[in-house]
C-alpha cells in the first residue's frame, strides 16, 4: 500500500501537468516559443502464448511456472518533457547576460518519466507470488518516477558541448550494439522483444563535439569525445529480479547465492571516448572511435567468502555477477550508392580483454582439488541438503577453495548492412518498402575451447552451451506506411546461424491524439543467444495518448 | 517494349498539352469575376484540367482580381541587377547542371537569376526556367520558418504535424559570396519535427551540390537515437506520410537533371495570389526580414464553418491573369513514383503555381499548387515574392495534403543569420537528443 502512495504523487503531478497542455500542437509556454512542453502517456500490456519452461513443466529453468495467456506485462508509462532555449532570456536576465556577450547558446532539456508495472499487484497470481516472496525487491523494481534525462547544451560556432543526464549512440548498426555500448540497457522490463531505444538508460556525462569543416579531402570533419565521471555515475545494466517475467533463465539452486557487483564509484571505473568522422570524397561518411565502457551482461565467477580449508558448507560460495570495464576502439562507415539506391553501412570493434566465461576459470571453485565423499555418503547429502553437489560436477568437498577469476579475450565484432528503400507497386502504390539487412559476426583469435555462454543448459547444472570462434547473427527489417501514414506495418527477425530465430511482426495505427500498436514476439529455436527466451513467445498491445 | 508504348503515351499526350495552349476564346475573364461551377467556362484554357475540375465539380470559387503593384519589381535586389547582368552568361551541360556560357566550367557562385531571357526555342528552356525558380529563393538568403504539415481529408481536417524548415544557401545572394564553398554546395537544410510528441526530435540534413552529385542526406529519428544516413534516391516518396513527395516542395524541389524537361509554351493562365496588394516586411534587430502576425494568409474551407467546396480548398485567395510557361518533366530514374508532370510557371518571376502529377501509366493523379504571396517593406524597398500557400491534392483519393505557407503563425525570416557549423555532421548533433 506504501508504495502504491508512493509512485501515486507523480502520476498526479505528471496528470494535472499534462492537463494543462493543449492537445494537438507543441504548447510553448511563451510568446516567442523558447519554453516547450511535451508529453505522453502509455499502457502496455503484454500476454504470453507458451508456457514457460520452467522446472515445474521439467522443461527449462525459468522462473515462474507461466502459463500461455498469461498478463506478463502491464506497464503504465507517462513522460514529460521540457525544452527551454535562453537565447532570449540572455537578453533579459543579467546572470545570463555574459553568454551573450560572448555569443553562446544555452538551452536546457528535462525528462520526467513515471514508470508503474500492474502484474505484482493486480497480475497473475505468481507474479503476485513472486512479489510476496521478495516484497521490497519487487517494490522497487515495479515503479518509479525519475528526473530521466537533464541536460544543458552550450555551443558557440564549431564548439558544442552537453553537460547532464543523456543518452549517446554511436556506430551504425540496429538492433545489436557493437559502438553503440557507451549507455547501459534496461533488459530487466520487456527482454530482447523491446526497441532498443526504450531499454537505454542515461548517464551522467559531459560530451563535445568540435566541427573541423574541410580538412584535406575530408568534409565535416567532427571530433568528439564523452566522458562519465566513475566518482558520481556508475550505472551498469540492471539485473531483473528472479521471477520477473523477462528475467534470464537460472536454476533454482544459485539464487539465494547470486550477487550482482557493481562498479565502484571511483575515476578509475569512468567511462569516457573519442571519436572522429568526416566525410570522404563528399560520399563516404567515417568514423573512428576509442571509448571505455561496461558490458550490459555481468561476468559470472563463483566467490568463496573466508579461507575455509575444505569447502564444507555451500553457503560460503557465492556467485558474483561483476561489470569489469572494457575498453573498445572500432570503426563504422555509410556511404550512398547512387546506382543501386542503397545506402551501405559498416562497423567494426575490437573489444580488447572483454571478460569472457570459461567455468574451469570462472567457477574454478568447483574444479580443484577435492576431498571425494563415497557415493553413499553423497547420496545422503543430496537427501539432507535437497542438493546433489555431483550435478554440479563434484565429487566431494572443494578442498582449499579458491574463487573463481574472471579471463579475458580480445573480440572482434563486425557488421555490414544495407538500407534500400524499394517500391512494390500493386502492394504500395504511394510508399515504399524500407529493408534494412545487417550481418553481425564475431571472431575471437585467441579463442578457448572451454568458452562458454553463461546460462546452464536444462536439466544440467554444469553445462553451458559453447561460445564458438565465430559467431554470426542476420537481422532484417521491413516496413511501409498505409493510409497517409496512419498504417504502419513492420517486420523484424533475427536469426542465429545456430539456430535461433526472432520473429516479431507489428502493426501500429495512429488517429490522434491516440497511438496503437500490435506486437507479435517469437524465438524459436536453439538455446543460444537471445534464443535464451525461446519460452516466453507473447503479444503485445500498447496503447499511446499524445498529449501533444 | 512497355517503355516504348510508354513514350509513345507521353509523346501523343505531350502534342495534346501543346495543342491546348492554344488560346481559347471562351477564356474571357476580367477583374471582379466571380467563377464557379456555374460558369466555370470562363476559366476554361486558363487553368490545369484537373484545376478547372475542382472549379466546375465546385470544390472552389475563382475570386479573379488584378494586381494592384508592378509585379516586374518584385524581386530581390541582386536578382533585379541580374535580369540585366546575367543575360547570355550561364548555360547548361548535358546534366542539365549550370555552367558558364564562355568557359564551359562550373561557376562556383552564382549571384541573381542564371537565366533571365528564356527562348522559346531553346531545347534546354524548360530546365533553365527551373533553375531560375531555384535561384528566385536563393537571391532572398537563408531562410527559416515554422510550418504545419496538416492532412485534410472530404470530412476535413484530420491530423498535423508541426515542422521547421531552415535553408542556408550558398550561392544567389551577395552574403554568400564570401562563404568557402571548395566542395561546392548549392544550399544546406535542415527540417526539424516538433510535434507530435512520437515523432517530435526527427531531423533531416540535407546537402544540395551545385554539380550533378546525388543529394547527401542524414536523418536524426529519436526512436534509434542516432544520426543515420538516408538514400537520397527515393525523392519521389511520401513525405512523412502526406500526400506530397520529397520533391513536390514549392511545386519541384529535386534535382533538375533527374529529369528530361521540355518547354511545352507560354500562354495566358489564371494564377492564385494570396493577396493582391503587397504584405508587409519588417527588418528585425538582427537585420533579417520577417513577415508580420498581420499578414492575410490563407484561409481554408475546412477552418470556415458552412463553407462550401472542398474542405482542403483556400477561400480567400484571388486569380490573376498572368503569362505562364507549361513545363514538362519526364523523370530519368525508372523507379521514380510519378511519371510525366507538368508544371506551370508564373512567366514573369518563375514561381512554379501548379503541378499536375501523373502516374507512372501516364494516368492523372495529383494536383500540387502554390499560390504567390507579394512581400514588401514599408518604405517600399525591399519586395519580393513568397510562399502563399502549398497545397497537394490527390483527385484518385479525395484527399489533400497543406504545408502551411506564410500566415500570422508562421513567419517566414528571409536573409536569415543563420550559423553554418549547424548545418555540418557536428552541428547537427545540437538538434539530437
Amino acid at each position: 500500500m506504501k508504495s502504491r502512495l508512493r509512485v501515486l504523487p507523480g502520476f498526479i503531478c505528471f496528470f494535472l501537468l499534462s492537463a494543462l497542455i493543449p492537445k494537438g500542437e507543441a504548447f510553448f509556454l511563451d510568446e516567442k516559443k523558447t519554453l516547450k512542453v511535451s508529453a505522453k502517456v502509455q499502457t502496455r500490456a503484454t500476454f504470453r502464448l507458451q508456457a514457460a519452461d520452467s522446472p515445474e513443466s521439467d522443461a527449462g529453468y525459468t522462473h515462474p511456472d507461466v502459463q500461455a495467456g498469461d498478463l506478463v506485462q502491464h506497464r503504465n508509462l507517462g513522460v514529460i518533457e521540457i525544452d527551454h532555449n535562453l537565447k532570449n532570456l540572455t537578453k533579459d536576465l543579467g546572470p545570463l547576460y555574459p553568454f551573450r556577450v560572448l555569443n553562446v547558446n544555452v538551452k536546457y532539456h528535462l525528462v520526467g518519466r513515471f514508470l508503474y508495472e500492474g502484474i505484482y499487484d493486480y497480475g497473475p497470481g505468481i507474479f503476485q507470488d513472486v512479489r510476496a516472496v521478495d516484497k521490497e525487491n519487487i517494490d522497487e523494481f515495479k515503479q518509479s518516477y525519475d528526473l530521466w534525462e537533464a541536460y544543458a547544451d552550450v555551443s558557440r560556432g564549431p564548439l558544442f558541448i552537453r553537460m547532464g543526464k543523456q543518452n549517446l549512440a554511436w556506430g551504425e548498426t540496429d538492433i545489436f550494439r557493437l559502438l553503440d555500448y557507451i549507455n547501459p540497457l534496461d533488459n530487466t522490463f520487456g527482454g530482447p522483444f523491446e526497441d532498443l531505444d526504450d531499454r537505454r538508460i542515461p548517464l551522467w556525462m559531459v560530451r563535445s563535439s568540435l566541427n573541423l569543416g574541410l580538412v584535406g579531402p575530408v568534409s565535416s570533419l567532427t571530433l568528439e569525445g564523452f566522458f562519465v565521471p566513475g566518482k558520481m555515475e556508475a550505472h551498469v545494466a540492471p539485473w531483473a529480479p528472479y521471477g520477473s517475467p523477462y528475467a534470464a533463465p537460472l536454476p533454482p539452486l544459485f539464487v539465494p547465492s547470486l550477487r550482482i557487483i557493481t562498479p565502484d564509484r571511483t575515476w578509475s571505473e569512468s567511462r569516457w571516448g573519442v571519436r572522429i568522422q568526416g566525410i570522404v570524397g563528399d560520399n563516404l561518411n567515417v568514423a573512428l572511435a576509442h571509448y571505455q565502457t561496461f558490458l550490459d551482461m555481468p561476468t559470472l565467477r563463483s566467490k568463496v567468502l573466508g579461507s575455509p580449508p575444505v569447502l564444507a558448507d555451500l553457503n560460503a560460495m557465492q556467485l558474483w555477477g561483476e561489470f569489469p570495464e572494457v575498453r573498445i576502439t572500432g570503426a563504422s562507415m555509410n556511404y550512398f550508392d547512387s546506382l543501386s539506391d542503397t545506402v551501405f553501412r559498416g562497423e567494426l570493434a575490437c573489444f580488447w580483454n572483454e571478460p569472457v566465461f570459461i567455468p574451469e576459470i570462472n567457477t574454478a571453485t568447483l574444479f580443484g582439488p577435492q576431498l571425494e565423499l563415497p557415493g553413499p555418503l553423497l547420496d545422503l547429502a543430496a537427501q539432507i541438503l535437497k542438493v546433489d553437489i555431483r550435478d554440479l560436477g563434484l565429487r566431494g568437498l572443494p578442498l582449499d577453495p579458491q574463487s573463481g577469476s574472471i579471463p579475458r579475450k580480445d573480440i572482434l565484432r563486425y557488421m555490414i548492412g544495407l538500407d534500400k528503400q524499394i517500391w512494390i507497386r500493386p502492394l504500395n502504390k504511394t510508399n515504399t518498402f524500407f529493408v534494412s539487412c545487417q550481418y553481425f559476426g564475431q571472431w575471437v583469435p585467441d579463442h578457448d575451447r572451454r568458452m562458454r555462454q553463461a546460462a546452464l543448459l536444462y536439466p544440467s547444472l554444469k553445462d553451458y552451451p559453447k561460445a564458438k570462434e565465430f559467431e554470426h547473427v542476420f537481422t532484417l527489417i521491413t516496413n511501409t506506411m498505409y493510409l497517409n501514414g496512419a498504417l504502419q506495418p513492420q517486420v523484424a527477425c533475427a536469426y542465429d546461424i545456430r539456430g535461433a530465430i526472432l520473429v516479431q511482426p507489428s502493426i501500429s495505427y495512429l488517429l490522434e491524439p491516440f497511438r496503437f500498436l500490435l506486437q507479435y514476439s517469437a524465438i524459436q529455436g536453439s538455446f543460444t543467444n537471445f534464443g535464451f527466451f525461446r519460452d516466453r513467445d507473447q503479444v503485445s498491445f500498447i496503447f499511446t495518448y499524445l498529449l501533444n | 517494349m512497355r517503355r516504348s508504348s510508354c513514350l509513345k503515351g507521353l509523346a501523343l499526350f505531350s502534342c495534346l498539352a501543346v495543342s491546348s495552349l492554344a488560346p481559347l476564346a471562351s477564356a474571357d475573364v476580367k477583374p471582379g469575376d466571380l467563377i464557379d461551377q456555374h460558369n466555370w467556362e470562363k476559366a476554361q484554357g486558363l487553368l490545369p484540367d484537373s484545376v478547372l475540375d475542382w472549379v466546375k465539380r465546385g470544390d472552389m470559387t475563382l475570386d479573379v482580381q488584378d494586381l494592384k503593384f508592378d509585379s516586374s519589381q518584385f524581386w530581390s535586389p541582386s536578382a533585379l541587377n541580374s535580369l540585366k547582368q546575367n543575360v547570355g552568361k550561364y548555360d547548361l551541360d548535358d546534366e542539365e547542371t549550370i555552367v558558364d556560357a564562355e568557359t564551359r566550367s562550373h561557376p562556383t557562385f552564382i549571384e541573381g537569376i542564371p537565366f533571365p531571357a528564356i527562348e522559346p526555342n531553346d531545347p534546354k528552356a524548360g530546365a533553365k526556367i527551373i533553375h531560375n525558380q531555384f535561384y528566385y529563393k536563393y537571391t532572398l538568403g537563408n531562410l527559416r520558418f515554422p510550418f504545419k504539415a496538416r492532412w485534410i481529408g472530404e470530412s476535413g481536417f484530420e491530423r498535423e504535424v508541426e515542422c521547421y524548415w531552415r535553408v542556408f544557401v550558398m550561392v544567389g545572394y551577395p552574403g554568400a559570396r564570401a562563404l568557402p564553398n571548395s566542395t561546392g554546395l548549392e544550399r544546406l537544410g535542415i527540417i526539424q519535427i516538433l510535434s507530435p510528441f512520437d515523432v517530435a526530435g526527427t531531423n533531416v540534413l540535407l546537402w544540395r551540390y551545385l554539380d550533378a552529385r546525388a543529394d547527401n542526406t542524414f536523418s536524426y529519428v529519436p526512436a534509434i537515437r542516432r544520426v543515420r544516413r538516408m538514400s537520397s534516391a527515393n525523392r519521389s516518396d511520401a513525405f512523412i506520410g502526406t500526400d506530397m513527395s520529397v520533391d513536390d516542395a514549392y511545386a519541384f524541389d529535386g534535382k533538375v537533371g533527374a529529369f528530361a524537361w521540355k518547354l511545352l509554351g507560354k500562354r495566358e493562365a489564371l494564377l492564385p495570389f494570396v493577396a493582391n496588394t503587397p504584405q508587409l516586411i519588417v527588418r528585425n534587430e538582427n537585420g533579417e526580414w520577417e513577415t508580420t502576425k498581420d499578414v492575410k494568409g490563407a484561409k481554408y474551407s475546412y477552418e470556415v464553418p458552412g463553407k462550401k467546396g472542398a474542405a482542403w480548398t483556400p477561400t480567400n485567395l484571388v486569380w490573376i491573369k498572368r503569362q505562364a510557361y507549361v513545363i514538362e518533366a519526364i523523370p530519368k530514374d525508372p523507379y521514380y513514383n510519378y511519371g510525366p508532370q507538368y508544371l506551370w510557371a508564373d512567366a514573369e518571376n518563375f514561381w512554379l503555381c501548379f503541378k499536375i502529377i501523373h502516374d507512372r501509366a501516364n494516368q492523372y493523379w495529383k494536383t500540387f499548387w502554390v499560390a504567390e504571396m507579394p512581400l514588401e517593406s514599408a518604405d517600399k524597398t525591399m519586395h519580393w515574392i513568397g510562399t502563399g500557400t502549398h497545397d497537394m491534392v490527390d483527385d484518385r483519393r479525395r484527399h489533400a495534403s497543406i504545408l502551411e505557407s506564410i500566415s500570422p503563425t508562421c513567419q517566414f525570416t528571409y536573409y536569415a543569420i543563420e550559423d553554418q557549423n549547424d548545418y555540418s555532421l557536428a552541428g547537427f548533433q545540437k538538434l539530437c537528443k
